[in-house]
């Protein structure tokens, strides 16, 4: 089955620039995620991603059809860019939501004030589950900050973005195997950082 | 199977990646060990977790400004070089590269070596001349612009020639052309006739013909001439 964004991004080289629209309707969405899950900051992560976009428009004439997936190309240049931007930054374990900035790493659970203070304007805001579900995805967006970059990358892209490990293999010039490896060995460090949560749950 | 090992092969059991056996071996020792079911379920507890985060939505902004960057954005060309090697892979890319080098290479081995011929020095504009046309050729030429031989007084004396005019050695013709050919040699290799042993100078019989005379002084120098060739003169 052709790939339609492959397809977007051969017109777009015989100059139907207009398909470039679709391209980025279409790619938005999971772009910002992997971004924003990555950084743990969206505000950062739309300024990556609007990047990543405009890297690819520039780029449009070099992309290779048949050679590597859309998605696995559209993933790289992104990772790059998230990889300079923990440089630019200097620090890890330390995240964002909703542009207010959180410790992760202090070791202290957060308070009740502090979750509804920094809840995302996306979650879900019934009075049921919000305080619930706000706790939850603290807690995991925490986990995953922490991990350190080599691991978290493959993480974020198996498991959120559900790529293929091959596909991330390529998106990150890793050999297969240690893909495989470095995805298990990110989820048992990620296993660990929520034991407390899901014990305590 | 040791916990450690049970460990690496969490995500390849959840995700039914392991073989039949590896599966059997592994179910074998979660049945005897209590600590690595209970970290495999947390391993799947924790993954779930991750797969319920809700997804981000970008902001209202977001298109707007990316329609901004985008406007003031070109499309880069790609160069020459580029269009050139860009469908090529893995090994064509490589060996273009190398008949490239190669190329390279030769081409500035030729225009060293012209550099080397072009300069002024003395050797290399006599040697190739004389080196590289034939040098029978040249020797030839040569002969012909130099005198003809004649011996020296001390041979004279030694040898009893009937008429110095024979001595002009006017018979190269027919059959004989080697020998007189030989005595040329014989004139350019300097003044070896006076350094001539006696005894291979032997007298020639006076009731011999003065042509035969000649012809005799001849063959002698003929032997003598080939033996610095072995004897290193």
């Amino acid at each position: 089955m052709p790939d339609l964004d492959d397809e977007l991004m051969k017109q777009c080289q015989q100059g139907n620039i207009e398909a470039f629209d679709l391209i980025v309707r279409r790619n938005q969405v999971p772009l910002v995620n992997f971004i924003a899950r990555f950084l743990g900051d969206q505000d950062s992560a739309e300024d990556l991603a609007q990047e990543t976009f405009v890297r690819m428009f520039k780029a449009i004439k070099r992309y290779k059809s048949g050679a590597a997936k859309f998605s696995t190309w559209m993933y790289h240049i992104a990772s790059n860019l998230c990889k300079n931007e923990l440089r630019n930054r200097g620090r890890r374990g330390r995240f964002f939501a909703d542009g207010v900035a959180t410790e992760s790493s202090s070791g202290t659970e957060p308070t009740e004030e502090d979750l509804i203070a920094t809840a995302p304007a996306h979650v879900s805001l019934q009075p049921s589950n919000q305080l619930e579900q706000k706790e939850r995805e603290y807690a995991v967006q925490s986990a995953i900050s922490e991990l350190p970059e080599r691991y978290r990358l493959p993480l974020v892209l198996r498991d959120l973005q559900e790529l293929s490990y091959e596909e991330i293999s390529e998106t990150l010039n890793l050999p297969l195997g240690t893909t495989k490896s470095r995805i298990n060995r990110a989820r048992l460090m990620l296993k660990d950082k929520l034991r407390s949560f899901v014990e305590s749950s | 199977m040791n916990c450690l090992k049970a460990e690496e092969q969490f995500s390849a059991y959840i995700e039914d990646e392991l073989d039949y056996q590896a599966v059997r071996t592994f179910e074998a020792h979660l049945n005897t060990c209590e600590s690595c079911r209970r970290e495999l379920a947390l391993f799947r507890e924790s993954l779930d977790l991750l797969h319920q985060l809700p997804q981000i939505k970008p902001s209202t902004e977001f298109d707007v400004t990316l329609q901004a960057r985008l406007a003031d954005t070109h499309v880069e060309s790609i160069p020459f070089w580029q269009r050139v090697l860009q469908p090529l892979h893995g090994q064509a890319r490589w060996a273009l590269s190398g008949v490239a080098a190669l190329l390279v290479i030769l081409v500035g081995f030729y225009f060293y070596q012209k550099t080397l011929t072009k300069s002024p020095s003395v050797d290399t504009a006599v040697a190739p001349e004389t080196s590289r046309a034939a040098p029978v050729a040249k020797e030839r030429e040569v002969k012909q612009q130099l005198p003809l031989a004649v011996p020296s007084q001390e041979l004279q004396s030694l040898v009893k020639f009937p008429d110095s005019s024979v001595l002009d050695l006017q018979p190269v013709r027919g059959s004989q052309q080697p020998q007189s050919a030989t005595l040329d040699l014989q004139q350019l290799r300097g003044t070896q006739q006076s350094q001539l042993p006696e005894s291979d100078m032997q007298p020639v019989p006076e009731n011999q013909q003065p042509q035969r005379v000649e012809q005799n002084y001849i063959l002698r120098t003929i032997n003598y001439t080939e033996a610095p060739t072995e004897g290193g003169l």
